[in-house]
């Protein structure tokens, strides 16, 4: 009877510490995926806020109000064609924006990321770079 | 015994289906931000080229290094090819092409490729 007990007590003991070894491989495992999983969406929010500041940049070229030329006769945005004016009223994200190398706009702070955009200024084509802040 | 082996397979399984849970739960690949990038400047140079009638092959190359520095790809004008920045062994291209007549009434074919 005492051998039997015994018997059992050792196949519980044994029972439990598999259980929890099985445990802690599975929750190694888990865990790897977890973290594996918060790497791609913080790399899918990076890329997200890179597309952002590009159509951000793509909505300044398409506004008259800002960047966009406007043709005289139509009185229609021209795609891709700009002018210098309301520069000072551009969004605070842009820290920094050059035509063809030449600052036509510099907030002087640390810039982020540069971008650069095919232009025509001035009837030739252009580079446009913005830079946007920390 | 047996009580104690069913626990422990019905926390295993427990355990694998959070475990599966949570890659099903990962998010739907959406198009890589390279991928839009290239082809918001692959439209710049189309649109610009047409507004500028723009059908010399190198003017069209020195554009395409403007902005892309030193990425690979290619230009077509018309019937001529010209490959750029041609080292690597990248296979992925995105293109995009335009078709416009110009001011002498002759039509232009531009197509642009770039390797990624």
């Amino acid at each position: 009877m005492m051998l039997v007990k015994q018997k059992k007590a050792q196949v519980m003991i044994l029972d439990v510490l598999i259980f929890i070894l099985l445990i802690i491989i599975i929750l190694s495992i888990e865990t790897k995926i977890i973290i594996s999983y918060k790497e791609d969406i913080s790399f899918k929010e990076t890329e997200i806020e890179i597309i952002k500041n590009d159509f951000l940049i793509e909505i300044y070229l398409l506004d008259c109000n800002y960047l966009g030329k406007i043709n005289t006769q139509t009185k229609k945005c021209m795609p891709n064609e700009i002018e210098i004016k309301n520069i000072e009223k551009i969004n605070s994200y842009f820290c920094e924006i050059k035509i063809d190398d030449k600052k036509i706009f510099d907030r002087k702070e640390e810039i982020k990321n540069k971008y650069k955009r095919g232009i025509i200024y001035k009837n030739k084509f252009s580079v446009l770079e913005v830079g946007f802040c920390e | 015994m047996n009580k104690g082996i069913l626990f422990t397979i019905d926390a295993i399984i427990a355990l694998l289906f959070v475990g599966l849970m949570g890659l099903i739960l990962q998010v739907p690949n959406i198009e890589s931000a390279e991928k839009i990038l290239i082809n918001n400047r692959i439209s710049d140079l189309l649109i610009t080229s047409q507004r500028l009638e723009i059908d010399s092959i190198d003017k069209l190359e020195e554009n395409y290094i403007k902005i892309f520095d030193k990425k690979e790809g290619y230009i077509i004008i018309n019937s001529d090819k010209k490959e750029i920045n041609k080292n690597s062994n990248k296979y992925r291209i995105i293109s995009q092409n335009i078709k416009y007549i110009n001011s002498s009434n002759k039509e232009i074919y531009i197509e642009i490729g770039v390797k990624y």
